[in-house]
């Protein structure tokens, strides 16, 4: 993060610096671009794209450096259909670009200021010159594809750069120095841009990866506490939550699940003879209903038979905590209320819990 | 020099796969090719099998605890029986088969899959920048098979759709990027489960419609398994962003014929049509022949030379038998003389 703010506050520094007055051309020289000594970090990069659109303009030819030629091959990237274009290398400073634009274009990164860090990094300087600053283009083309030989460390690839200086026809010519300063100050650009990305790229992982973690553990939740699906619930299922299936981005786990015809043992009649409860049992089929596996008691209703082929007992369940059920059903002109087994047991249990606890208490009291 | 790795990172197809049986599978055909491959690249499975198998083992459980309840109960001895045979045994063998593990990752369970998938390649995009010089590095992606579905519609979510209730957060702005997808057997338009992975909606794509810099798209010529409803793009309309398209997208047909299996992974790596670019892209070390198109063309041969060679042993044997019978002929002229 250090790194980060160190460019920023460079960054601030450039837009303080006012631009030149005159009017920039294929006359003029680099080292004038400087405004003050030779910090070439006070150089506004304005001034130094208008330099190389003049540089690149017809009407330029005659004042042109004298290496020149051979950072023309740089700017020629921009033409389409050049044979070496190292088309995966523009595309990558491209996005590299892009990247920092979006960083920069952030209110956090530039607070009340005004929108002129952007300008900082006119593409064209950036894209035209990464490719031969970070990387060496190798002629091996498989399958026609340009591939590039890698491993340089930052030093390599300003050496590289450099070296074109040697192609001078005049090695001492002010061009070639110029080409030095001009390098020298591009690849400090450059390598902020890198770094500046790169540390984007790991911010928009880490906020992915959260993201990713909380929709594993929701759909976790659902797989663990929804209510239990038969083949053919699972089945209707996909087409009520198709929406979820078919969806362009992650979606968080359905929030309703259907029952279709899905079986429950219930107890109908709790008759107390001669202090015991007698119990009847009998199977009742939810023939349809909906669940809410996330709520918190009450989960659940749903159209309750005791016949699959008869509409002649028909009732209500309501579904708690996605597995307890309890209703209400009609039969033979009676109202019968019912529930399931498992919340019986789950009653009894607590009943046993709340005997248990209270014979602690009362012993406990007698003791004291 | 880096002495950071590139990266390798696969995404299996159907079957039983762990981690480690996926890296070997990729590890010992290449490292057998390019002997610098282990130390130069680094390799990674992506796996999701565990989320099949989850599910499986809780529908399992499910069904037979709706079974058990039935039969702890004396009043419902029949409806057990009934149910019993529904959900218990008829469900037994279908449980077992590749075929559920299609028809679950259709479902919402593929859901799951793609979310744990988003998960682990994260965690591996992470690492790759960790380990620094990512300008300088290569990070390859390979999926095969039922993987190249679940690449396609994984990498989609987590490049262009983002979250159900952040759709913002995803990896579009991100200047990292991948620098190859290879999608070997592909069945990405057969599987898909969101949008059509040869349309331009998706973001699974070269740049600058997508985060990939190169892809290639290999099908064997004689492999069923992609040819149900092959991945078929024209590069120009497919990549209307870029002039380069044909560079930036490929596909590759592999012809021979080693064994029965041309379907598996092995099967594909071991074709030069594939594993060159791919070993010349990964592997710093490789020795790219310079006449890498004969070798290519040469290897297509395969298939003929295995039939011819079958044909032959098939003649040699006839003629073995015929001269048999030839000698039991005359040795049986020879007693009755």
């Amino acid at each position: 993060m250090l790194k980060l703010k160190h460019y920023l506050i460079a960054a601030l520094l450039f837009t303080s610096t006012q631009a030149s007055s005159a009017e920039i051309g294929c006359a003029t020289e680099f080292s004038s671009l400087v405004p003050e000594g030779n910090d070439l970090s006070l150089i506004d990069p304005r001034d130094l794209d208008d330099w190389l659109t003049a540089l690149k303009d017809d009407d330029c030819a005659q004042i042109t450096l004298d290496g020149y030629s051979d950072f023309a091959g740089v700017i020629d990237v921009y033409q389409p259909g050049t044979r070496l274009s190292p088309i995966e290398l523009i595309n990558k400073s491209a996005a590299v670009l892009n990247a920092l634009n979006k960083v920069l274009s952030q209110e956090a990164f530039y607070g009340d200021k005004e929108n002129r860090i952007r300008d900082l990094l006119p593409d064209r300087i950036t894209l035209a010159s990464v490719p031969d600053v970070i990387f060496d283009i190798t002629s091996v083309d498989i399958n026609g594809n340009a591939f590039f030989s890698v491993g340089k460390s930052r030093d390599a690839q300003i050496d590289q750069l450099l070296s074109y200086k040697q192609s001078c026809a005049t090695p001492d010519s002010n061009a070639c120095r110029e080409w030095e300063r001009f390098v020298r100050f591009f690849a400090a650009i450059t390598f902020a841009v890198e770094d500046i990305s790169e540390s984007h790229s790991g911010i928009l992982l880490e906020n992915v990866k959260a993201g990713l973690t909380e929709y594993i553990s929701d759909w976790d939740d659902y797989y663990e506490n929804r209510k239990p699906q038969l083949p053919w619930e699972l089945l209707a299922n996909e087409v009520w939550n198709r929406d979820i299936r078919q969806s362009k981005y992650f979606p968080r786990p359905p929030k309703s699940d259907l029952v279709v015809f899905h079986p429950q043992l219930v107890y109908t009649r709790f008759d107390s003879i001669d202090s015991e409860i007698k119990l009847e049992g009998s199977i009742l089929w939810e023939i349809v209903g909906i669940n809410y596996w996330d709520r918190s008691i009450l989960t659940g209703v749903s159209l309750v038979s005791s016949k699959l082929d008869s509409t002649d007992s028909m009732g209500l369940l309501l579904t708690l905590r996605n597995v307890y059920s309890l209703g209400v059903i009609e039969q033979d002109d009676d109202e019968t209320w019912f529930v399931s087994v498992d919340l019986f047991d789950f009653m009894v249990d607590k009943k046993n819990e709340f005997a248990e606890k209270l014979n602690q208490n009362l012993e406990s009291l007698e003791g004291g | 020099m880096a002495a950071e790795k590139n990266y390798l990172v696969v995404v299996h197809g159907i079957g039983e796969h762990t981690e480690a049986s996926v890296k070997k599978d990729v590890k010992s055909v290449l490292s057998k090719i390019s002997p610098g491959f282990n130390k130069n690249v680094e390799t990674h499975a992506v796996v999701y099998n565990q989320v099949f198998k989850d599910w499986i083992a809780t529908a399992k459980s499910d069904w037979n605890a709706a079974i058990d309840k039935l039969a702890s109960t004396n009043h419902f001895t029949g409806a057990k029986d009934l149910l019993k045979k529904k959900l218990g045994n008829d469900n037994q063998d279908f449980l077992e088969t590749h075929a559920l593990d299609v028809a679950l990752y259709l479902s919402t369970v593929g859901v799951k899959v793609q979310l744990e998938v988003a998960l682990q390649l994260t965690e591996l995009l992470q690492a790759f920048i960790a380990g620094g010089d990512t300008r300088n590095r290569r990070i390859v992606i390979l999926g095969h098979s039922m993987g190249t579905a679940v690449v396609h519609d994984t990498l989609h979510k987590m490049i262009q759709g983002g979250f159900e209730d952040d759709r913002a957060n995803n990896l579009a702005n991100m200047s990292l990027r991948i620098n190859s997808l290879y999608q070997v057997a592909n069945t990405s338009r057969l599987l898909k489960t969101t949008i059509d992975p040869t349309t331009v909606d998706t973001s699974v794509r070269p740049y600058p419609g997508g985060i990939i810099d190169r892809m290639y798209n290999v099908n064997h010529k004689f492999d069923p398994v992609p040819r149900v409803k092959p991945f078929k793009v024209d590069a120009q309309r497919w990549l209307p962003e870029t002039p380069y398209p044909d560079s930036m997208y490929q596909d590759i047909e592999l012809k021979a014929v080693l064994d029965q299996d041309i379907h598996s992974l092995k099967h594909y790596l071991r074709d030069p049509r594939l594993h060159m670019p791919l070993l010349f892209e990964l592997d710093r070390d490789f020795d790219l022949p310079r006449n890498f198109r004969a070798k290519q063309v040469e290897y297509d041969k395969t298939t003929k030379k295995l039939i011819e060679a079958r044909l032959k042993k098939k003649v040699d044997a006839a003629k073995a038998k015929l001269a048999d019978s030839a000698r039991d002929v005359i040795l049986a002229f020879l007693d009755n003389l």
